[in-house]
């Protein structure tokens, strides 16, 4: 383990020292690769929506172009979010339209060899409100810390029939990777539907306060899979998921480690499936949608955690005598059941670019031994979609409506008056305008309103405490170099 | 169930070792461009790679063009335009001028230029018979009613004098089907019709600001298609509803 932690420093080493010799080259690496503008592989430049060749060149490794000497790019994130004085609201700091950064991402990889690439991102968060999404929060305070973030080690080959032969074209490949979905290619799909980008101030600006996990930054863990896509057509794709606190692949999950008390790891039991099956229409006349099915099965221990309950995160506190953070394996596991349907539609003939997303999530949450909820089963249904349109990949505008429903547990927290548990139900809306000058700059206005928090609109939590109360709005801008 | 286990940590430690001295490898200063293709790791046959190390025309036209030009030639995208059947020279012309950045245009710019700047003479050479040999057999019948065929009709069989307009068929070939460097307009999306048509009608007017590819320092490109300057002679004085009833004229023509 050490060897090959000594292997990645110097690895890291190596690569700023090549970014000190020649800065002026880490730029946007994919297209430094193709040398194509973003709005090839991004629909109407609004990245990170995927085009059909943005697919294409996503499913075959990101091995299109040539090799860069200097495979890095950056990127920066920064703006004014508000404060929200709902339950998002203690804990934060930094807020009440302050310009300040929230992220620096460095992207590393593209093409390696002919079937071989990599989408390898690390961020620096700064400030950052909760570590790893903000749907389970461990930790209290804002804070600076570098991440891994998307990783997407893949291979992946190409094989075109002639016209004799049945099957036309097939594209297969095998992917190591660290979030559930994130091999995916359609903006439907958990790790990259809108919004693409949330403050680190105030997680409402990311939407709903609960997700399922088949959402976003839930599961942070390796993942092995292997995928085909058939006749550009049919996809079928299988991930298996699994602990990676301590082992080989412990630096997908960086910096979450058991003797980390700021970032515990998602401690699964065993190999935890992740599935996807989709069939993608051709392109006419500038139209292509898809239709998808897609799942997971996550068995998740708990961790021993001295910040189980409080103002902020309403989990129950574990019974657990080992360190903080370190894993309570001994309580069992909450057993997670996620089924879902999603679709995409895109109409791209320049000056215009539609594009429509939704996801309808069903799951089941058994908690037996009470790990971090109170009833033994629960279950959510939650529905995320968007609509956007680009005019000239230069001004855009989107709305999100996103839903969630549930059962009433004291993992959402109770009424402060009547004690009772409170439910997951929320609605937000989440519209946003931008302006890309630009291809590589991007200045973004986003709105969150919730009509709906924890099941109520008025005083739903007893404290008087009304949904709006955690509405926010973020001015940002994203520069990618 | 342990041994399983023990075998799959082993495999596990294998690919990290393998994934971190290809990340190594790759991440050095070294430059890597100039070496021919280590054959176990590299995959002539089917290969994406431009420039790295050179990789077959017919290759590259099957794993990277048909991505947007279709593998028969044909594109899904009504702003990419169809190839099958293309006149070669009018390829390789096109080809070199994206190589060495002459033809820009929008899309060519955006799309073009990172592709072509890598290639070869051979790999061009090998592009244009790959595309050009491709059949072109399509029937578009989607505007088989539209009420600006016959205006597409006259302009192309007979220009419009009056406006200095010359009919598209003394270059293009009685049937649109080009001739050596002109190129084959029939069975062209009207969408990439009117693109190109639009470079030529405001010359002055196309300026974008770009980055991307190699060149991220914002500049203003100017549209331009130097090997087209005959085209500027005849459309300028084209209207907009002119061009639109010649590019759907075009693409029904077989």
């Amino acid at each position: 383990m050490n060897i090959f932690k000594a292997l990645l420093a110097s690895l890291y080493g190596l690569l700023l020292f090549c970014m000190g010799l020649n800065y002026a080259e880490a730029l946007p690496l994919f297209s430094r690769q193709t040398g194509q503008n973003c709005i090839a592989c991004h629909a109407g430049g609004q990245y990170p929506e995927l085009t059909p060749y943005g697919r294409y060149f996503k499913l075959t490794g990101y091995t299109i172009g040539t090799r860069q000497d200097v495979p890095v790019s950056i990127q920066f994130v920064g703006g004014a979010a508000t404060s929200t004085s709902g339950n998002n609201g203690p804990s934060q700091n930094h807020q009440s339209g302050k310009l300040e950064p929230n992220y620096l991402f460095l992207d590393v990889g593209g093409k390696i060899f002919d079937n071989f690439g990599a989408f390898s991102q690390w961020y620096y968060g700064v400030d950052e409100q909760v570590s790893g999404g903000a749907k389970v929060p461990n930790q209290v305070a804002n804070q600076n810390s570098f991440n891994a973030d998307v990783q997407d080690w893949r291979y992946a080959d190409h094989y075109v029939g002639d016209s004799s032969d049945s099957i036309k074209d097939v594209i297969w490949g095998a992917s190591l990777n660290n979030f559930a979905g994130v091999t995916d290619v359609w903006n439907s799909s958990p790790m990259w539907m809108y919004p693409y980008m949330g403050s680190t101030r105030n997680s409402s600006t990311y939407g709903l306060p609960y997700s399922s996990k088949l959402g976003p930054w839930t599961i942070k863990n390796p993942g092995y899979g292997a995928y085909v896509y058939l006749n550009r057509n049919f996809y079928v794709e299988a991930d298996l998921y699994q602990s990676g606190g301590t082992g080989a692949f412990s630096w997908m999950t960086y910096p979450a480690s058991n003797s980390n008390p700021n970032s515990a790891p998602s401690y699964l039991q065993g190999l935890n499936p992740y599935y996807r099956l989709a069939y993608q229409s051709d392109e006419h006349d500038g139209h292509n949608w898809m239709l998808g099915i897609l799942g997971v099965n996550i068995n998740q221990y708990g961790s021993c955690s001295s910040i189980a309950s409080n103002g902020f995160y309403k989990g129950a506190a574990l019974n657990c005598s080992g360190p903080v953070n370190s894993p309570a394996l001994s309580a069992g596991t909450v057993q997670y059941r996620d089924k879902a349907i999603d679709g995409q539609y895109q109409y791209l003939v320049e000056p215009h670019a539609v594009t429509a997303q939704y996801r309808y999530t069903k799951e089941t949450i058994y908690d037996p031994t009470g790990v971090s909820y109170s009833n033994p089963n629960n279950s959510t249904n939650s529905f995320m979609s968007k609509v956007s349109y680009v005019y000239n990949a230069t001004y855009g505008a989107a709305v999100a409506f996103q839903n969630i429903t549930g059962t009433s547990d004291a993992h959402y927290g109770t009424n402060a008056v009547s004690g009772a548990n409170l439910n997951p139900n929320s609605t937000a809306w989440i519209p946003s305008i931008w302006y890309q000058p630009l291809q590589n700059l991007r200045i973004t206005y986003q709105y969150t309103a919730f009509t709906k928090y924890n099941g109520g609109t008025t005083n739903y939590n007893g404290s008087g405490t009304n949904a709006t109360a955690n509405n926010a709005s973020w001015l940002y801008l994203w520069l990618a170099m | 169930m342990s041994n399983q286990r023990t075998i799959f940590n082993l495999l596990k430690a294998l690919v990290v070792l393998g994934l971190a001295s290809l990340a190594l490898v790759q991440l050095g200063c070294t430059n890597f461009n100039d070496v021919p293709p280590v054959t176990t790791l590299e995959n002539p046959a089917r290969s994406r790679t431009i420039g790295d190390y050179p990789v077959a025309g017919k290759v590259l036209a099957v794993q990277v063009c048909a991505a947007c030009h279709g593998v028969n030639g044909y594109s899904n995208s009504p702003v990419v335009p169809n190839l099958a059947g293309q006149q070669k020279d009018y390829l390789v012309n096109q080809l070199q001028d994206y190589r060495d950045r002459s033809r820009s245009d929008k899309n060519g710019v955006l799309f073009m230029w990172g592709m072509a700047r890598n290639l070869s003479d051979t790999q061009i050479q090998e592009l244009a018979n790959y595309f050009s040999s491709l059949p072109a057999n399509r029937v578009n019948t989607k505007y088989a009613n539209d009420s600006r065929l016959a205006r597409g009709k006259i302009i192309f069989e007979k220009g419009i004098p009056e406006a200095g307009v010359i009919q598209c068929n003394s270059c293009h070939g009685a049937d649109g089907r080009g001739m050596a460097t002109f190129p084959q307009i029939a069975g062209q999306h009207p969408d990439y019709i009117l693109q190109q048509l639009n470079v030529w009608m405001h010359p002055d007017e196309k300026k974008f600001m770009e980055v991307g590819g190699n060149t991220w320092a914002p500049r203003t490109v100017t549209f331009a298609r130097p090997r087209g300057v005959l085209m500027l002679n005849n459309v300028k004085n084209l209207s907009q509803e002119d061009a639109d009833a010649v590019a759907v004229y075009l693409s029904t023509l077989q």
